[in-house]
């Protein structure tokens, strides 16, 4: 027993070093095809533990391709065992820059070598030498800014070529391409085709535009893209950067056989900082897809075109009892996958009893997957016109499943509202049913049979009157105010107003005087004679002359410019008087006459009598 | 001879009127008869004749519900209103009206959108009465002030000032809820959808995405014209454009 333990322990720990004396020799060229005069490298690869240790090393016949550059290079790999053993590998790489020099197929042989007592061979490869193109543009080789898969490229270039045409390298048409993998290529009318657009490069590129072809005979869904990340990918035994670039969904509108492309893929290559993007048109091959029309065994009635997929059909009511006229939402829900922008669920029977109104649609569609899915809503709205329990029927929807490649039909519940009749709804014209509720009681108000219809016009603001209702009465009131200070500036004592008001009262008094001569009373008739006289004067002067003495008074009339005559005449007229007033009894008629007589006229030439200006009393 | 030419000249005016209330009676007959496209048919050749009546904007809008428009009974109601507003049959069938409606406008929480209620209180006031009581106490205290102003006694010049104190008051008071009245008469305005189903547009035109899908029956404020389209505003402050056919003017 202790001795089996022993072994298993013995051979576990020489396992490593036992794989470790495996040893791997292979031959690979960078390019299957060249043009005349281009080069290539043939790489010839041995992996081992101890590279030194090999003997009897034979590289290849080159079969008449001139060897233009030989180079070496190692490198060291390590690699851990689960059972916390460890190896490593030498890798030591030997690298021929060939050149060809003619048309043709050439056949590189086989290259040999003995390790460890083994001998190893490596696969002839076959190097297809075409005709030259004129020099192509050129790129860095950093597809997708991926690090090159051949690390220090461009062996053979002269150190002695400027800089940048050291970086170059020629961007063949096998460098960067696009491919369309359509998937699957026989489907039913309606199906599901996707088409994947991936564009494989050797090259730093960008993508700058795709351009789709028409595609009139499919119902066409952009898919999302984004999630899909570049990764290598060999193809054609060549490294590749790869990645998808768009993404279709394409529904076929018809059956019969439909091509697809091609696809055209505006890329820019970026040879270097240094140098103007190079823009490269790439174009995916014409595909031919194959769809097949609809089956016509067993398919249902309340099949409607377009429905095609795989789908699940809800119907709901936002509420089973409502009042009459209160209107009910239901929806019809279809969801699953298909070209979900197209199904139909099933229309809405005639309902008498409801008013229907157009339904209003959402569609939402996931835009990342390679199958289009998401859910379509139908959203009627119902108004129930009648009392009492009103039902939606049970719906079929039918669809045609490609997976199972059969008809489907899938039946909606029967939905039960229960209508109150309202008293204070209405119904509307239609309502046949209706009839049955009297529900017009006492809540619509009915039409106004008599009407006189007027009395009713145009707002009073906007009439003729209405500006000179507003107007009028605060010009009015000015107009008032205005006679009123007018008025006023007129009552106020000035100068010329007393003189004014002196002549008026003097006149007055005249004739008070005659009445009084006429009735005989003498001293009564003096007086206001005097009076009479006095103001006469004072209209001139604008003086109150009764209150002055004589000799002021002839100052005053002087000064005036008045001449002395009508002074003595004033004087003597005033003594007369004085004399009538204090002996009345000596007064007669015909004197008191003659007195009457004088002063009017005194008056009169008062008024005549000029008056120097600003001789007036102040 | 003159009056036999004066006559000639008011025959046809009393002939058209005649006309008119031929009109009114037909409708009425028809409405009465269940025939409501014949009666809404009759009305509106009042209407066109030019009459603006509340009494036929109301039975417009009786018949207009019982042919199953919503919309257009919606708008003869607030048209009814808006020239009496105290008119309670309208009210009362405009709310019947309502309920039936497909629109529920939704009003944001914690927001003041909308009409201000001033608005409605405004509204509320009858042109007539408004005017006439405005005019009455306007015209009241200007004859107080020119009474005033004519009187010689003080006492009565004292009492003439403290009794127009009030008067001028009221006439301000009722002066400002007249020019309030007159703004929105002319400045604000509203409209009725018409049309079962209308867009609710981001622009001016079909090509403009759709906000959302209004009904009829649905009362907007109606902001600008430009072009086939209104911009208008819901009652929770969302604005849109809706074809001006689909609008009706109240």
């Amino acid at each position: 027993m202790g001795r089996c333990a022993a072994i298993l322990l013995a051979v576990i720990l020489l396992a490593p070093s036992a794989r470790a004396e495996k040893a791997s020799f292979t031959a690979s060229v960078d390019r299957a095809e060249v043009g005349v005069g281009g080069q290539f490298r043939l790489i010839i690869s041995i992996s081992a533990e101890n590279p030194d240790q090999v003997k009897k090393l034979k590289l290849p016949d080159t079969g008449g391709l001139q060897v233009v550059d030989r180079r070496e290079e190692e490198a060291m790999s390590f690699s851990f065992s689960s059972g916390g053993g460890q190896s490593y590998k030498k890798i030591k790489n030997i690298i021929l820059v060939l050149r060809a020099k003619k048309l043709g197929n050439f056949k590189l042989g086989r290259a040999s070598m003995v390790y460890k007592g083994k001998k190893y061979n490596t696969d002839p490869i076959t190097i297809r030498v075409v005709k030259a193109r004129p020099r192509p543009k050129r790129a860095r080789r950093r597809p997708f800014g991926f690090p090159s898969p051949f690390p220090d490229d461009d062996p053979f270039d002269s150190p002695f070529d400027d800089f940048f045409e050291r970086r170059r390298v020629e961007v063949g048409e096998d460098a960067i391409f696009v491919k369309a993998f359509v998937s699957p290529d026989v489907v039913v009318e309606g199906q599901q085709v996707s088409v994947t657009l991936a564009v494989y490069s050797q090259v730093g590129a960008r993508i700058i535009a795709i351009r789709w072809p028409k595609l009139d005979e499919f119902f066409s869904v952009a898919r999302d893209t984004s999630a899909f990340k570049t990764k290598q990918k060999v193809a054609g035994g060549e490294l590749y950067m790869y990645k998808v670039v768009d993404q279709k969904a394409l529904f076929p509108l018809r059956s019969g056989e439909i091509a697809i492309g091609p696809v055209e893929v505006e890329v820019g290559l970026s040879s270097s900082p240094f140098f103007p993007e190079e823009s490269r048109t790439l174009r995916t091959r014409k595909t031919k897809i194959k769809v097949i029309a609809l089956p016509e065994e067993q398919r249902p009635e309340s099949f409607m075109k377009g429905n095609v997929g795989s789908y699940q059909l809800t119907a709901t009511l936002d509420a089973n009892e409502v009042s009459l006229n209160q209107p009910v939402t239901y929806t019809l829900k279809v969801q699953g996958t298909g070209n979900i922008q197209r199904v139909r669920p099933p229309d809405l029977p005639d309902l008498p009893r409801f008013k229907v109104f157009d339904p209003s649609v959402d569609v939402q569609v996931a835009k990342k997957g390679r199958y289009v899915k998401g859910f379509k809503t139908y959203e009627y709205i119902l108004v129930p016109l009648a009392s009492g329990e009103l039902e939606i029927p049970s719906l079929d929807f039918s669809y045609y499943d490609p997976e199972d490649g059969e008809y489907r039909v899938q039946h909606t519940e029967p939905e039960i509202i229960k209508v109150a009749a309202s008293g204070a709804a209405g119904v509307a014209n239609g309502a046949a049913a209706g009839r049955e509720v009297n529900i017009l009681a006492g809540a619509f108000k009915p039409i106004r049979y008599q009407s006189e219809l007027t009395g009713y016009g145009e707002p009073f603001y906007r009439h003729s009157l209405f500006l000179p209702a507003l107007v009028v009465p605060p010009g009015l009131y000015v107009l008032i105010l205005i006679i009123g200070l007018v008025r006023a500036r007129m009552g106020v004592d000035t100068r010329r107003s007393r003189m004014r008001k002196a002549w008026a009262r003097g006149r007055r008094r005249l004739k008070t005087a005659r009445q009084l001569a006429n009735s005989g009373k003498a001293e009564d008739f003096y007086a206001e004679l005097k009076a009479a006289l006095l103001d006469g004067v004072e209209s001139r002067l604008g003086l109150a002359a009764a209150g002055v003495t004589m000799d002021e008074l002839r100052a005053r009339m002087q000064q005036a410019g008045m001449s002395s005559d009508v002074y003595e005449a004033v004087r003597t007229e005033t003594e007369n008087c004085d004399f009538g007033r204090f002996a009345p009894s000596t007064s007669r008629g015909d004197q008191m006459q003659a007195s009457f007589e004088r002063v009017r006229k005194l008056m009169r030439r008062l008024e005549r009598e000029r008056v120097r200006p600003g001789g007036e009393a102040r | 001879m003159r009056t036999l030419a004066l006559l000639l000249l008011l025959v046809p005016g009393i002939a058209a009127a005649g006309d008119l209330d031929g009109h009114y009676q037909n409708g009425n007959q028809a409405y009465l008869d269940g025939d409501y496209p014949k009666a809404v048919e009759a009305y509106r050749k009042v209407l066109e004749g030019g009459v603006q009546h509340p009494d036929l904007y109301f039975n417009l809008a009786n018949a207009y519900y019982r042919s199953g428009h919503r919309g257009l009974a919606v708008l003869f109601y607030e048209k009814t209103l808006a020239m009496n507003p105290s008119d309670d049959a309208a009210a009362s069938n405009l709310e019947i009206v309502k309920k039936e409606l497909i629109d529920r406008v939704v009003m944001p929480e914690g927001s003041a959108v909308g009409e201000p209620m001033w608005h409605g209180f405004i509204r509320s006031l009858k042109f007539g009465w408004l005017t006439w009581t405005f005019l009455g106490f306007y015209l009241l205290a200007f004859a107080i002030l020119i009474g005033r102003r004519l009187a010689r006694a003080d006492p009565l010049r004292r009492l003439l000032f403290w009794i127009n104190v009030p008067v001028i008051t009221l006439a301000l008071v009722f002066g400002l809820l007249l020019a309030s009245r007159v703004y929105i008469q002319e400045k604000v305005h509203h409209g009725v959808v018409v049309s079962s189903t209308a867009s609710l547009r981001e622009g001016p035109e079909r090509a403009a995405k759709e906000l959302m899908q209004v009904h009829e029956g649905l009362k907007v404020r109606l902001l600008t014209e430009v072009g086939d389209f209104l911009r208008v505003r819901l009652a929770n402050g969302v604005e849109g454009f809706v074809k001006t056919s689909q609008v009706g003017r109240i």
